[in-house]
């Protein structure tokens, strides 16, 4: 099956262009992105690009779609289709795909909940002309790639936790790190921050599921039972250690002695940094970009023009750099 | 040939009045039992799982799961059943925590409570009055309600008055407020069942409706009213979660609550198709799931064999069920 689709993919012309500029995407920049594709509404061409994300009711998933709505409004001649794909729901979004290339958009930028489900249609949009972009997870023969890089997010927060605890004198550090097991490719999130613990000795008492705050709360409250002593808690997602920060302090552990770390750069996230204590770090996606990337990069698909592939920057946000900090804050106001 | 012969054996076998009771007494012991030998396992690999704090964690961990879990049960001893309850839930903790502001403490706390009764007397009309099937009704008004608290807030809502958090870390008398509410909720609803006349009537509804209207139970009045009284519940479980997380997240609060209420309510044994049913066998549901996942955090299980163990129990459960069924 792998060996027919690498046929097909072939017969179409994509695997060359597509492995030449993903050998490259690290060295993309912001502004190749942006530069590139200012020109796609010269000589008054109009587009349809349709945005699918496999978890659309986070708040998170929500402002990306709002700055994706943005970029494509500043630049006058697109319009972006969002789909209603909830709690990963593979035949949601399978429906919400079969009905954009019913209605022939220019282009899809799917998080695929499920790549080997959708190679299917991703054969049936390319064959129509319809540019294919993986947001997250990658597929094989894609037009693009909306990246953001879990392994960067995993070692940003984790190192910001070494460093605390180097600061802070705190040896044979204790950690809790939540993970999202269901969900393979966002596994660099926490493996990375295992590993980096590892190196550090810092102990990892504690690994299990939590991606939201009633998960991180229930999660934290029963491992500070077991390990009162407990130095450190990852969240695999802000909403997860926005949890866990809540039992630290419904514990009533001493927080001034804690690192809480979380990754994307939530509103609740970065309030709790901006807030001060225990919650020190989040590993915040440039939101802003992200979306004006969804765009940008469909567009550039489309004109078949570089770069088509990138990641979007992830950043440490923390009260060391308050600027950044307010920056990222603003990103939210409406 | 041979297997009629063991068949014939089996079937001439008499059963006595006595082995009927031994029977009866350990499938009515296997949960309590089952809970007890958790409990052991669970110290052995995990001390501290058997210390007082832990227990009073455990019971703020499944107080808003029993807190609806009484009255979902009640709804179900009827023969019905409410799978917007996470749904309900969700819109619940949003209208709480947008009218916190505009209408202070007292009014956000009676807005909810009216909101989460409404929903529930709105599933009630539509299912007791209009006939309607309570699976499809209940799993429309699941994806409605979600998607009504997703229009609400599109952003995450946090941030709350601190008079009102009190309810999520206050303890009276040495115990959570969480848990003297979700002790309250499990002593009306055993008074309910136990002491009001109403309580063999729902067991009468859920045994069969015809013959319980037939013999002048006011059966669409009951409905609306368990419907209603569900829905009442959920909005309390919503304030008791919203004040314990301090946040109102639209899109993730109460994802799956259904799911661990119905695992609860059928490990308590009563049957999907209503009928009969206690409300200290739901309470023994919904403390072996709260054990059950608190455990295998302390032991620090992968949430996969966290998954395959909270499975099999739900399995086991439900033949002890079919077990007793076929006996009776």
């Amino acid at each position: 099956m792998k060996n027919m689709t690498r046929t097909f993919a072939l017969a179409m012309g994509l695997t060359v262009g597509t492995l030449a500029q993903a050998a490259d995407i690290n060295d993309v920049t912001t502004e190749q992105v942006r530069a590139a594709a200012a020109k796609a509404c010269e000589g008054g061409k109009t587009y349809k690009v349709a945005y699918s994300h496999s978890v659309s009711e986070v708040a998170i998933v929500k402002q990306v779609r709002r700055f994706a709505d943005a970029r494509a409004a500043d630049l006058g001649c697109v319009t972006v289709l969002h789909d209603n794909t909830q709690a990963n729901n593979l035949e949601q979004q399978i429906n919400a795909i079969q009905g954009w290339i019913t209605l022939d958009v220019d282009a899809i930028v799917v998080l695929p909940i499920e790549p080997t489900a959708l190679q299917p249609l991703k054969r049936q949009a390319q064959a129509q002309g319809i540019k294919w972009l993986t947001y997250l997870g990658k597929m094989d023969g894609s037009d693009g790639f909306v990246g953001f890089d879990h392994a960067q997010s995993g070692q940003i927060v984790a190192q910001a936790a070494v460093d605390w605890a180097k600061a802070n004198n705190v040896t044979d550090a204790k950690a809790l790190v939540t993970t999202l097991t269901p969900l393979p490719p966002l596994a660099p999130r926490w493996t990375e921050v295992t590993r980096i613990f590892a190196e550090n000795g810092i102990t990892v008492v504690a690994e299990q599921d939590a991606a939201d705050q009633t998960n991180g709360l229930r999660v934290a409250e029963t491992v500070l039972q077991q390990h009162p002593d407990l130095d450190i808690i990852i969240g695999m997602a802000d909403d997860a250690a926005v949890g866990a920060l809540r039992a630290i302090k419904l514990s009533g552990a001493n927080g001034d002695a804690m690192f809480v770390g979380g990754q994307d750069g939530s509103l609740e996230g970065l309030s709790a940094v901006n807030d001060g204590g225990a919650y020190r770090a989040s590993a915040a996606i440039l939101i802003n970009e992200l979306g004006a990337n969804i765009v940008d990069l469909a567009l550039n698909a489309v004109r078949d023009v570089e770069p088509s592939f990138a990641y979007t920057p992830t950043v440490l946000a923390s009260k060391a750099d308050q600027a950044l900090l307010d920056k990222l804050l603003a990103n939210y106001a409406n | 040939m041979t297997d009629t012969g063991m068949t014939r054996g089996a079937a001439a076998a008499p059963e006595t009045p006595k082995n009927r009771d031994w029977f009866e007494l350990s499938v009515a012991a296997a949960l309590p039992v089952a809970i007890a030998a958790l409990a052991v396992f669970f110290y052995l690999n995990a001390p501290v799982f058997m210390t007082a704090n832990n227990w009073i964690s455990i019971s703020v961990q499944v107080s808003a799961l029993m807190t609806i879990s009484i009255p979902f049960a009640m709804l179900l001893m009827a023969g019905k059943i409410d799978l917007s309850v996470g749904s309900t839930l969700a819109l619940c903790g949003v209208v709480a925590g947008l009218s916190f502001e505009p209408l202070g403490i007292p009014g956000a706390v009676l807005l909810t409570l009216a909101v989460g009764t409404g929903v529930g007397l709105i599933n009630g009309l539509l299912v007791a009055s209009l006939g309607m099937s309570p699976i499809i009704v209940t799993l429309g008004t699941l994806t409605l309600i979600r998607g009504l608290a997703q229009w609400l807030a599109p952003n995450p809502i946090f941030g709350f008055p601190e008079e009102f958090l009190v309810i999520g870390y206050e303890r009276v008398l040495g115990l959570p407020i969480l848990t003297w509410i979700m002790m309250a909720v499990i002593a009306l609803g055993a008074a309910v069942m136990a002491l009001l006349p109403i309580g063999p009537q729902i067991v009468a509804l859920g045994v069969n409706q015809r013959a319980a209207f037939l013999v002048g139970l006011r059966v669409k009045a009951i409905g609306i009213a368990l419907y209603a009284g569900t829905g009442f519940f959920v909005a309390v479980a919503a304030l008791m979660s919203i004040s314990r997380i301090n946040s109102a997240p639209a899109g993730t609060l109460g994802v799956g609550v259904e799911l661990s209420v119905l695992t609860a309510v059928l490990l308590g044994g009563i049957p999907f198709a209503g009928g009969k049913g206690s409300v200290i066998r739901v309470v023994l549901g919904v403390w072996l799931l709260g054990m059950l996942a608190n455990g295998l955090i302390l032991m620090n299980v992968p949430t996969e064999l966290s998954l395959m163990t909270t499975g099999l129990v739900l399995v086991v459960a439900a033949a002890l069920d079919v077990l007793r069924s076929r006996r009776s």
